[in-house]
């Protein structure tokens, strides 16, 4: 994409994000059921225990960021906007380890069982935005067979490079990662889906030994290049189903997070309580920020001074699919990859002048000026990035999502 | 204030202002050589035909209790391109008069940007030749203004020119007509006669993305094909008239053409077969502006195929 704005915090350094005192960690951060809290208002916590889980196959574990006290169990908005259950954990600062932790010695003679129970356990899912179990991924159902593996290394929504500086930083945890990644979906081929304005990563997978066992497919950077069935077709040439899933031509995408975790996860024994935040755009403080899940935006991102002046627009993940929030008081959670402030104005529609941009965008090949075919748009938002007449067309697409729904019930 | 709003939250910057201000860019080389071939009367017929388009569209937007949507500058393209496409002796009322059913018909009536089915410059040319046919068709020698024939009408009267369209007179070497269709020193209309400079605008188009190639050249190939077929001079047919600043500036206007690859496709060859009969058994010399008027009319048709295919 022209212009994508990263170069305001490529070259930034992941650093520790300040840990809060209070911390709101919601009981759903992924796809699938709530976890059901195992503490109650009072309750002695320690880093790394577990404090959420349900009796579901599609959910993920939650457990507690820090070490301190649950103050109480409340009602807060996540970053999608939604009114969701939390625990408030008062953080004793103390980063006390949970005795129940397990370690896991040599990680490369783990069985595929096992990655798949500590993958469970450890409460990981795909770190890219949507959050989706990674257990279930991992696990294919019995009439689906499973023979490659794609990292997802793209990451093309502007603004973020949250998954670039793990990639540049920490080239032999990724590589550990993927391996175990492999070894969990029982993948024969194994390859990285890589931008090619990301090159500079290149060096330190090849020295980690990336190449033992993984193909690096360099591909255009352009948007979006990291939507899965995109990124199918580009990386290994098949064409995923309309409506269909990676899965059904044998293909299981992992996003550069989530192998990370992995690997810190076998090395550490320390479950998914991190992750790591691009702060981006107007924000006083650019940078990418190791973030303890459950950390308010306010308490990571610092407002510039003329926030009160200018037109704003807070987003959760990247400009082109992320949210726009009204507020600061939202916790990071997995799924959280940046935290933007835009200059924003509200335009009015003017009309369709069929100039066919919108036909000529979609990677999906959609019609995107019509009502037909857009189930299966994935709302990467491309259309309404080059409309010249800033129609609203992702917004009538949720709508006839959301009217379909309705109808359904 | 603090926006809310969908994703996503960011634009090209590319709007329909910009486009619009892009062709006017791209027209500014025919509009030098216009006004260099020939002088006053091309500013006069400009400046009229503008200035009517747009006062037409502000008195639509009243009429029709509409927001003037004038600032978009598609008044202004739509202005320029009629002035282009008329000959330079016109009675300025005329050409007024044409301006005003360009906007007023062919584009308001019809829904105003976006809406309209036939390319409104177009309309407005085919307006005036059917009232006023002698006028329409009277031209004048660049430069010195003598009225005089267009190489089409001369070829197509089997008169001197006529051994220009055989391609052993092509071989034979007119290089000093070539030269002069290439860079405009012929009667025409005010804005075709010059190659280069259309070619020059057009570049700048697909250069910034305004235009692609679709239509333009599966119009100029079919052009050259059948009269390459047909025995014609093919150079000769792709220079002289107004069929490269209807192939770049018209042909490909979004509004009145399809939307797909393949529908683009379509709607180019069909230009350039109907400009290709138009020349070579129609009673007219010139058939561009019918062709794609003609075509215009068959693009809710081809857009159906598209949709079918979803």
């Amino acid at each position: 994409m022209h212009g994508d704005y990263k170069e305001l915090t490529r070259d930034r350094a992941i650093t520790n994000a300040p840990v809060p005192e209070y911390l709101y960690v919601p009981l759903s951060q992924h796809i699938g059921a709530p976890a059901v809290p195992l503490v109650a208002r009072g309750d002695r916590v320690k880093r790394g225990q577990l404090i959420g889980s349900a009796d579901a196959f599609v959910t993920a574990n939650v457990h507690s960021p820090v070490s301190g006290e649950v103050v109480e169990q409340v009602r807060i908005i996540n970053p999608q906007g939604r009114t969701v259950d939390a625990l408030k954990i008062k953080n004793d600062f103390q980063d006390e380890l949970d005795p129940a932790l397990k370690t896991y010695g040599v990680p490369d003679e783990l069985s595929t069982d096992m990655l798949r129970e500590i993958i469970r356990e450890m409460g990981l899912v795909g770190m890219g935005g949507a959050a989706f179990p990674t257990h279930v991924k991992v696990s294919p159902p019995k009439d689906k067979k499973v023979d490659t593996l794609i990292l997802n290394a793209a990451e093309c929504e502007p603004y973020l490079n949250a998954d670039y500086r793990l990639l540049l930083e920490h080239p032999n945890e990724i590589v550990l990662g993927l391996r175990l990644m492999a070894r969990a979906t029982r993948a024969v081929w194994v390859v990285v889906g890589l931008e090619d304005n990301k090159k500079s990563v290149m060096a330190g997978l090849q020295a980690a030994g990336i190449e033992e066992f993984a193909r690096i497919a360099v591909m255009p950077a352009v948007y979006p290049a990291g939507a899965e069935k995109v990124l199918v077709k580009k990386a290994v040439g098949r064409q995923v189903p309309k409506k269909g899933l990676p899965l059904d031509v044998g293909v299981v995408v992992v996003n550069v997070g989530t192998v990370y975790q992995l690997a810190r996860s076998i090395q550490t024994g320390l479950p998914l309580l991190e992750r790591v935040v691009t702060v981006s755009g107007e924000f006083a403080n650019p940078g990418n920020y190791l973030t303890r899940l459950g950390t308010l935006y306010q308490d990571v991102a610092r407002l510039p001074d003329n926030y009160d002046q200018k037109d704003y627009r807070i987003v959760s993940g990247g400009p082109m699919m992320g949210f726009a929030v009204s507020r600061l008081d939202i916790p990071v959670t997995k799924g959280t990859s940046g935290l933007l402030l835009l200059r924003s104005q509200i335009f009015k529609e003017s009309n369709c002048i069929r100039c066919a941009r919108c036909v000529d965008a979609c990677p999906l090949e959609l019609l995107p000026y019509q009502d037909r075919g857009l189930d299966e748009c994935m709302e990467c938002g491309l259309c309404a990035f080059v409309c010249p007449a800033r129609k609203y067309l992702v917004q009538q697409v949720r709508q006839q999502k959301a009217a379909k729904k309705l109808q359904a019930k | 204030m603090k926006i809310l709003a969908v994703s996503p939250h960011l634009h090209s910057g590319t709007t329909t202002r910009v486009l619009m201000r892009d062709v006017l860019i791209a027209l500014t080389p025919v509009l030098l050589a216009a006004l260099y071939f020939f002088r006053w009367r091309a500013l006069a017929l400009v400046l009229v035909c503008v200035i009517s388009a747009v006062l037409t569209e502000l008195l639509a937007a009243r009429i029709f209790k509409k927001e003037n949507k004038v600032q978009d500058l598609s008044a202004v393209v739509t202005g320029l391109l009629l002035a282009f496409c008329l000959p330079p002796a016109l009675p300025l009322w005329m050409a007024a008069l044409g301006s005003f059913f360009a906007i007023f018909v062919a584009k308001e009536l019809f829904g105003g940007i976006g809406c309209n089915i036939f390319n409104p410059a177009l309309s407005g040319r085919a307006f005036l030749l059917a009232s006023y046919a002698s006028f329409m068709t009277t031209w004048s020698r660049p430069l010195d203004a003598v009225t005089a024939a267009t190489p089409l009408a001369l070829a197509k009267a089997g008169s001197a020119v006529d051994a220009l369209t055989s391609a052993a007179a092509q071989a034979a070497g007119q290089t000093a007509v070539y030269r002069d269709l290439f860079w405009g020193a012929v009667a025409g209309s005010l804005g075709e006669t010059s190659a280069a400079a259309i070619l020059l605008g057009a570049a700048y188009l697909f250069c910034r993305r305004v235009i692609d190639w679709r239509e333009p050249f599966s119009y100029l190939a079919t052009v050259a094909l059948i009269m390459f077929l047909a025995g014609q001079a093919v150079l000769f047919h792709l220079l002289a008239g107004g069929l490269l600043l209807g192939a770049f500036f018209m042909s490909n206007d979004y509004t009145t053409t399809p939307m797909s690859t393949r529908g683009k496709l379509i709607f180019g060859i069909g230009c350039g077969i109907l400009t290709s009969v138009i020349r070579l058994r129609g009673g007219y010399p010139e058939g561009v502006c019918y062709a794609i008027l003609i075509m215009n009319m068959f693009v809710p048709l081809i857009d159906r195929l598209d949709l079918k295919r979803q």
